[in-house]
């Protein structure tokens, strides 16, 4: 076996390999990304023979060392975001770390850089919302005060989605109640008289909450052959499918003998 | 006029729904430019894919020139695909399939809640396989060209 490239211990380079996994992984990485990358930290510090094995809710990374110990760290993935300028700046500080091998209290430096990375502001993120809403409806075909309506809609979905996800609800309710909001607040719309059109501007809003991530990423994960973490984007993706179904499905029966519809 | 009533418009508002999703997933930069006009280019191709019969098979046409533009972006800007793809392919996610499914479920319209559930399954299905096609030929590209380097470097040493 190589020699070690930097002063780095074996432990602390499996910690460190194992912090840029679930950077990656949390914040929406594909599947192979994680796995590939691990691998090449590896390699660059001149470690062979590392397995790694990372579905959407786990990390497993594990060698044996030149003298027989094994070293392994399992990461249990709770909750995942959709945060892709994360993923941008671990997968730089991947290739940077396979570059120049760090020392690891730099690659702990640079992690805690890509964590505190800024996210957009609340209010910017809730008119992206309403912007979606509105687009949407228009592409779709409703006429400019339909789109309105539709940016109402997609206005209340994102407090309503944020405090559920603050709450630390699962995905199958969050998606349940943003989509129920959603579609209260378009029959509510209707019945002060903005906006004919009710189907368009319900699908307008709900927009926000399809499952694009999950159904994009479920094909690239199997084609690169990691069936099983497919499978789970799949099933997830289709959970969440039913369950703006349902919010809308709901609010419509309940509300559409009061408001009419 | 009506070209740009018909083409321009929807373009500029699947742009604008485009920019909208990066602040929601946190795209920043030139990415805010460049990941929307993914969802530009593939909703023009939807428009102009009118002669196909049927909603699936223009969804997956869209989805080609949607994802191929991704893929080729994100190796231009040395970026991870998923953003421009994700952005690119929101559009064409079937919302509007997922709501009439159950609205038909609602009303007890039992054939039409299948034949509007069947289609939405097709929409989202030829979704992957648009992404499962270029993904896999970008994929294949790359192994090829990294082989025909590989080997060509190799008999240019020996000799």
């Amino acid at each position: 076996m190589a020699e070690e490239r930097s002063d780095m211990s074996r432990d602390q380079l499996l910690n460190s390999a194992a912090d840029i996994a679930v950077l990656l992984l949390e914040n929406g990485g594909e599947i192979y990304r994680v796995e590939d990358s691990v691998q090449r930290i590896f390699r660059a510090y001149g470690v062979a023979g590392c397995q790694v094995f990372v579905i959407p809710s786990l990390i497993i990374i594990s060698f044996t060392d030149g003298e027989g110990h094994s070293h392994s760290q399992i990461r249990r993935m709770s909750a995942q975001s959709t945060d892709l300028s994360r993923v941008g700046a671990a997968n730089d500080l991947c290739r940077r770390v396979c570059r120049d091998c760090p020392s690891y209290g730099q690659i702990q430096r640079d992690l805690e850089a890509c964590r505190r990375l800024p996210v957009w502001p609340l209010w910017a993120q809730a008119l992206a919302c309403g912007l979606v809403g509105f687009s949407f409806t228009f592409i779709f075909g409703g006429n400019w005060w339909g789109s309105v309506g539709a940016s109402l809609c997609g206005l209340a979905i994102f407090p309503v989605r944020h405090m559920m996800i603050r709450l630390r609800t699962n995905t199958f309710f969050v998606h349940l109640a943003a989509s129920f909001a959603a579609a209260v607040t378009a029959l509510l719309l209707r019945f002060w008289g903005l906006g004919q059109n009710l189907d368009l501007m319900i699908i307008g809003a709900l927009m926000n909450l399809v499952p694009g991530l999950a159904l994009t990423s479920f094909m690239r994960d199997i084609i690169a052959g990691d069936l099983l973490a497919g499978i789970i984007r799949f099933i997830e993706s289709f959970l969440i499918g039913a369950a703006i179904a349902l919010g809308s499905g709901f609010a419509l029966t309940l509300l559409r003998p009061v408001l009419g519809g | 006029m009506d070209l740009f009533r018909l083409y321009l418009l929807p373009c500029l508002f699947a742009f604008l729904a485009g920019a909208a999703f990066c602040f929601i997933f946190n795209l920043r930069g030139r990415m805010l430019l460049l990941a929307p006009l993914g969802a530009a280019v593939g909703w023009l191709v939807y428009l102009l894919a009118a002669p196909l019969s049927g909603d699936i098979s223009r969804s997956f046409v869209a989805t080609l020139a949607a994802a191929a533009y991704g893929e080729v972006m994100a190796r231009v800007c040395k970026q991870p695909a998923t953003g421009f793809i994700l952005v690119g392919l929101l559009p064409f996610v079937p919302g509007g399939g997922i709501y009439y499914t159950m609205e038909h479920c609602i009303a007890g319209e039992i054939d039409l809640f299948i034949t509007t559930g069947i289609h939405t399954l097709g929409v989202a299905g030829a979704l992957a396989a648009g992404v499962l096609l270029v993904s896999s030929f970008m994929r294949l590209w790359g192994a090829a060209r990294h082989h025909f380097r590989r080997t060509l470097s190799h008999k240019g040493g020996s000799t």
